[in-house]
């Protein structure tokens, strides 16, 4: 298939593909910067946790048909990578088509969060410029996203949900934050935390996420120290000071809101008043990441936060040459998931805090032997407490996993029949977002999607 | 039109306009004083630029700009006589060659000065005139005239055209002579810097001119992992294209293969890092290393641990040092050297790449074909000379491939296998293997190589059915070495990969954001002569550069913020640095954490940081990158000013600074600064940042506490983290 030219087709009937009509509603909000006049947000608490699984999750030996036509399907287009039936737990109903599925054995607290109600999966999910067709792609008249199959592209479309952008530097949680921000109290802690870096899902025109390394709390040694008095005080004149080079002042602001961020989030979680945190097991790369994110949100009323977003991330999904240690990634991902909506739970926070997955693309349902490569569609989950998500379930369409099925591109690689854009619509519009703003923080959302009377695309909530 | 114009009664004078003619000072200007070397060399005794020592009303600056003698009192620009004739009026003046003049009317209306006739450069002087064929209206009564003269570079290199005249290049071309492979910018740098001077024209001769120690410390500091005494002495004393050919031809090439088992501990994984850091330490090829991990940042092949590859020290060294060996060869060396190592193809997987089996739907592995293309070769947009993007005529990017080429490129990369089966030599694609088989070049077997044709880019199809009948047969179907060559020659002969990798290699050593008059200088070192792709024109006409030689040229955009890795070094080889047991020992899991970086050890193949990272504010608003800044998050910000806290008090494992020659100095805090500021930060630091420090050591404590906070806090400052 042919990656297409970004075209500039005249206007389509129904959604509008016209460019201006998204930069000018960013542009919007740089003007407005704050909730708009009819924001009418609820009280009390949320936080959105990302878990991002870098390099592209193979979902479909996650999430597998099991029975009948469709498992003969499956094994038959993933070949040497095909997993045998005793690797799969059937989930407890058919889907509404009688299809059987099943989850893999390797993840048994995600199973159970899914039997409890509390976990719901989204298929076939990947990123979108509009609804798009095979035969639309074949024939070259589809926009697609820019740089698809690129993991760099597709990571970023992933988190600004901007498809047509080529170097979006600024993401859906950015501009979702700069209109809940107004929410929060004073605080030199962004209300975006980052175990995992800069990442751009957090990143705003002015906002970037504070980071922390796991296990670490970033400070200034001897701060505040008397001995240590004299330096502090000449590195605040450094940091003060006016610079000739806009390296030299944005490095030096970013050191400056670094140490004053650090000094206010240490001692938020350090506070006696929070105790000890559950168990986390200190080996799993994302436990540990899982774990900050928990203390983050213990701490929630010192540091003033009535909105938070976290991200989160692991990688070494890029499975091309071996699915070997696939069944290890999903046990560990799912043992992280497991000890950390625990540990949430005893905070008695369960219904305020979502936890949503997001990974590049799927991967071809064909082999390269013992790999797979990059592909589009794919399977995301979402978890909670089971009062606030409609959970035990499966949105969206579960795809035909035959090769040359109407969505496949070539080799597996299907077309996604739900975009980004509608997944986030409704992370967004719970964590308080108005259907008026849905448009800013979702500038693609209108080709899949009316939100203007407040329905949610996918109605993964409870309402 | 009217002959008889009453141009008496036209006021006329002379008007000499101050500064460049570009946004980029075009001009060999090396300690930033806005005059060119060449001026200053052949008059270096008159001073400051407001006297006049001829007493001809004209002062040194204006002569400068002119190109008249300040020294001759009946030489300055003046207006000869102004003829008229049935075709037009004559303005006539001694002009100097090299120099641009226009004649300009002031428009009383929108008051500002228009250009009505001009006179580009000529090549010599003497009489020069300008015939104005405008409307009687310009030449009126009342109105102004003036007689304009600026410098001008007409063809970008970074000389104006009276340097040029000066030195008898042309500057209509960036390369005048196509002997050295040196744009004239270079050439004229190595010129002024020769032993005995230099004869210009007229036969005049200038002195010789070497770098003082401040722009011997950044000129290292941008070539080097960090200026030395004796580096600093050394480029003094020859100049600093001596100092890159010395550099490039040196023979001595490192090998961390070799070095690593000097004061052999252990063989494991760190071996090859203890090699590395102890061949930044010790050995002076410098400018090599440096590429190579410039190189290293491109090309990525990762030596994460717990496999085969990062657990065994002979396998990273192996390939790491093709980076060295190639560094100043030809970059398409680099990519044969990179496509056929074990690492990468391990890295990328198109190690054991199998050909198609569509029975088992089962196809070959894309991962090397698209990061060869994406990251190594031409990038994802099709690109300018200049480093621009393309665009089409909806003004959107240009792809410059598609998912399709990914997949017909990966069909190219099958069949490779280990070069041994068990130390001996692969007879084909399987094979029983061990560690050591990964030491070797990789082999290509037929059998396991997807035969046809491929469909890349550049309109190329490999093994194409030339006559057409639907099968690709043996004179057709090129061998699978034939085929990787074709693919790796088409991509790297590619109009994008010159600009593409240049830009990238300029990140690495001195800008961030280089304009595009400096990367098309430096994409035509790139495509210089019949060897495109030499690296050592590329690397020199990166440093050798009219951008990066004068600080801060490019406005308060010029530079970039130094790699936190490149920053470490630099600390620790300034103050002769010496090993407790002769061992260099990085701590490279606190050196990830803390700094965020060490060689060869990036999160993936897109490296530690993206190209075109643009930090929040305004930065973003401005749409300047700094890919360095994206790993300065909130933590790695505050734990690296506590690491370079920690190095310079106590050194780093075993690896100690030498304080002494520092703490005898300490009694003087001037002194002290004077000399930290050379080393450190390349005696440019700001004013108000040697204000602050100097006031945290005044008083009364130790001088070892003196030099500490001193060490402490200059590593602290924007001075020493970014160099414009």
């Amino acid at each position: 298939m042919n990656q297409t030219r970004r075209s500039f087709l005249k206007q389509s009937l129904g959604a509008s593909f016209c460019s201006t009509s998204v930069l000018s509603s960013i542009l919007n909000l740089r003007i407005t910067g704050s909730l708009a006049a009819e924001e009418t947000p609820e009280p009390g608490y949320k936080a959105l946790v990302c878990v991002f699984l870098a390099g592209g999750n193979d979902c479909f030996n996650m999430l597998t048909p099991i029975e009948g036509e469709s498992w003969a399907s499956y094994q038959l287009s993933r070949g040497q990578i095909a997993l045998p039936l005793d690797a799969f737990t059937s989930l407890p109903a058919p889907l509404d088509d009688g299809r059987q599925l099943g989850l893999n054995n390797a993840m048994p607290e995600i199973a159970g969060l899914f039997k409890n109600q509390r976990l719901s999966f989204v298929a076939n999910i990947g990123t979108l410029v509009g609804p798009t067709t095979k035969q639309e792609v074949e024939n070259n008249s589809a926009k697609l996203p820019l740089g698809l199959f690129s993991h760099s592209d597709q990571q970023k479309h992933w988190q600004s949900s901007l498809p047509e952008t080529r170097n979006p530097l600024k993401g859906w949680g950015g501009r979702m934050s700069q209109i809940l921000g107004d929410l929060n109290g004073s605080s030199k802690v962004s209300m975006n935390i980052s175990t995992a870096g800069v990442n751009v899902f957090q990143s705003g025109s002015a906002v970037t996420p504070f980071t922390i390394t796991p296990g670490d709390l970033p400070a200034i040694r001897a701060w505040d120290e008397p001995f240590f008095a004299p330096r502090q005080q000449a590195m605040e004149a450094m940091l003060d000071a006016e610079y000739r080079n806009i390296f030299e002042r944005t490095y030096s602001s970013s050191k400056k809101e670094a140490i004053e961020a650090g000094l206010e989030y240490k001692s938020a979680i350090e506070n006696p008043n929070l105790g000890d945190p559950p168990p986390f097991s200190p080996d799993n790369e994302l436990s540990v990441q899982l774990e900050e994110v928990y203390k983050a949100i213990a701490a929630r009323e010192t540091l003033n936060k009535s909105r938070q977003t976290f991200f989160v991330q692991i990688g070494g999904w890029d499975s091309h040459g071996s699915l070997v240690g696939h069944p290890t990634q999903l046990a560990n991902l799912s043992k992280a998931l497991g000890e950390f909506q625990n540990a949430i739970d005893t905070l008695g926070v369960a219904d305020d805090v979502t936890t949503f997955t997001s990974s590049e693309f799927g991967r071809t349902l064909s082999s390269n032997d013992g790999g797979s490569d990059h592909a589009w569609g794919g399977i995301q989950f979402v978890m909670s407490g089971a009062a606030n998500i409609n959970g035990g379930k499966v949105f969206g369409d579960y795809p035909d996993l035959a090769l040359g099925s109407s969505l496949d591109l070539g080799r597996g690689r299907l077309i996604p029949t739900i975009s980004v854009d509608e997944y986030f619509a409704d992370l967004a519009l719970w964590m308080g977002v108005s259907p008026s703003s849905i448009p800013t923080v979702l500038p693609n959302l209108s080709r899949f999607h009316d939100v203007s009377g407040g329905e949610a695309p996918l109605g993964l909530f409870a309402s | 039109m009217n002959s008889k114009v009453r141009i008496k009664e036209a006021l006329f004078f002379l008007g000499i306009v101050t500064g460049s003619m570009t946004k980029v000072s075009a001009m060999l200007d090396l300690d930033g004083d806005n005059a060119s070397e060449l001026w200053q060399l052949s008059y270096p005794e008159i001073g400051n630029d407001l006297d006049d020592p001829d007493g001809d009303g004209v002062n040194n600056l204006n002569e400068q700009i002119a190109g008249t003698n300040p020294l001759d009192a009946n030489d300055y620009l003046k207006i000869e006589n102004i003829t008229t004739a049935p075709a037009g009026v004559f303005v006539n003046w001694s002009g100097v060659g090299g120099k641009y003049y226009r004649i300009e009317k002031f428009n009383v209306t929108t008051h500002v000065w228009e250009s009505i006739a001009e006179m580009p450069p000529s090549v010599s002087s003497g009489p020069h005139f300008i015939e104005i064929t405008h409307s009687p209206d310009d030449l009126a009564q009342g109105n102004i005239i003036r007689l304009n003269v600026t410098d001008i570079d007409q063809d970008g290199d970074g000389l104006n055209a009276w340097e040029e005249y000066q030195l008898g290049y042309n500057d209509q071309l960036q390369f005048t002579s196509t002997v050295a492979g040196r744009n004239d910018y270079a050439l004229a740098l190595r010129r002024i810097e020769q032993e005995g001077g230099a004869v210009i024209r007229g036969g005049q001769e200038i002195p010789r001119r070497l770098p003082t120690r401040k722009e011997a410390a950044r000129f290292l500091v941008q070539s080097t992992f960090g200026p030395t005494e004796e580096l600093i002495n050394e480029v003094t004393s020859i100049g600093m294209g001596a100092w890159i050919d010395r550099q490039i031809y040196s023979e001595a090439i490192s090998e961390t293969k070799s070095i690593m088992f000097q004061n052999h501990r252990s063989f494991t994984a760190q071996l090859w890092r203890e090699g590395l850091w102890r061949t930044i330490f010790t050995r002076n090829d410098q400018l090599r290393q440096r590429t190579a991990y410039a190189l290293s940042q491109i090309v990525v092949a990762g030596f994460q641990g717990g496999n085969v590859v990062g657990d065994n020290s002979i396998t990273q060294a192996t390939h790491y040092d093709k980076l060295l060996s190639r560094a100043f060869g030809n970059y398409r060396d680099v990519i044969n050297d990179m496509t056929y190592s074990p690492v990468m193809g391990f890295y990328l997987s198109h190690l054991k790449n199998r050909k198609s089996d569509p029975s088992i739907a089962r196809f070959p592995d894309e991962n090397f074909a698209r990061e060869l293309m994406q990251l190594f070769t031409i990038g994802l947009w099709e690109l300018n000379e200049d480093g621009s993007r393309k665009v089409d005529l909806e003004g959107a990017d240009i792809p410059s491939y598609d998912n399709e080429t990914i997949t017909e490129l990966a069909k190219v990369f099958t069949g490779f296998t280990h070069g041994t089966h068990l130390g001996l030599p692969a007879t084909g694609f399987f094979g029983a293997t061990r560690g050591t088989d990964y030491y070797p070049p990789m082999k290509i077997f037929d059998e396991e190589h997807e035969p046809g044709e491929k469909k890349i880019v550049s309109g190329v199809i490999i093994s194409e059915d030339t006559n057409g009948d639907g099968i690709v047969d043996e004179n057709e179907q090129l061998s699978a070495r034939d085929e990787v060559e074709l693919a790796l020659d088409t991509l790297v002969d590619h109009p994008n990969t010159a600009p593409f990798i240049s830009k990238l290699l300029i990140q690495r050593f001195t800008s961030s954001n280089p304009s595009p008059e400096y990367v098309t200088r430096v994409v035509g070192a790139w495509n210089f002569g019949t060897q495109r792709g030499a690296l050592h024109r590329v690397i020199e006409a990166i440093l050798l550069d009219p951008e990066v030689r004068t600080a801060g040229v490019s406005g308060d955009q010029s530079g970039k913020v130094r790699e936190p890795f490149i920053r470490t070094t630099h600390v620790l080889r300034a103050f002769n640095p010496t090993t407790a047991n002769d061992q260099y020992v990085p701590l490279v899991g606190r050196m990830l954490e803390e700094i965020g970086q060490f060689p060869s050890l990036p999160p993936s193949v897109f490296n530690f940081y993206l190209p075109d990272y643009q930090p929040a504010g305004e930065m973003r608003l401005r749409k300047l990158t700094s890919p360095e800044l994206q790993i300065a998050t909130t933590s790695k910000l505050l734990t690296s000013d506590n690491f370079f806290r920690e190095i310079t008090e106590s050194g780093f494992f075993g690896l100690k600074i030498d304080k002494s020659p520092l703490i005898e100095l300490a009694d003087d805090p001037d002194a002290l600064l004077d000399e930290l500021d050379l080393k450190l930060t390349w005696g440019e630091m700001s004013d108000q940042t040697r204000e602050t420090i100097k006031t945290a050591i005044t008083g009364s404590m130790p001088p070892q506490t003196r030099v500490l906070r001193a060490l402490h806090l200059i590593c602290s400052s924007p001075d020493f983290t970014v160099i414009r």
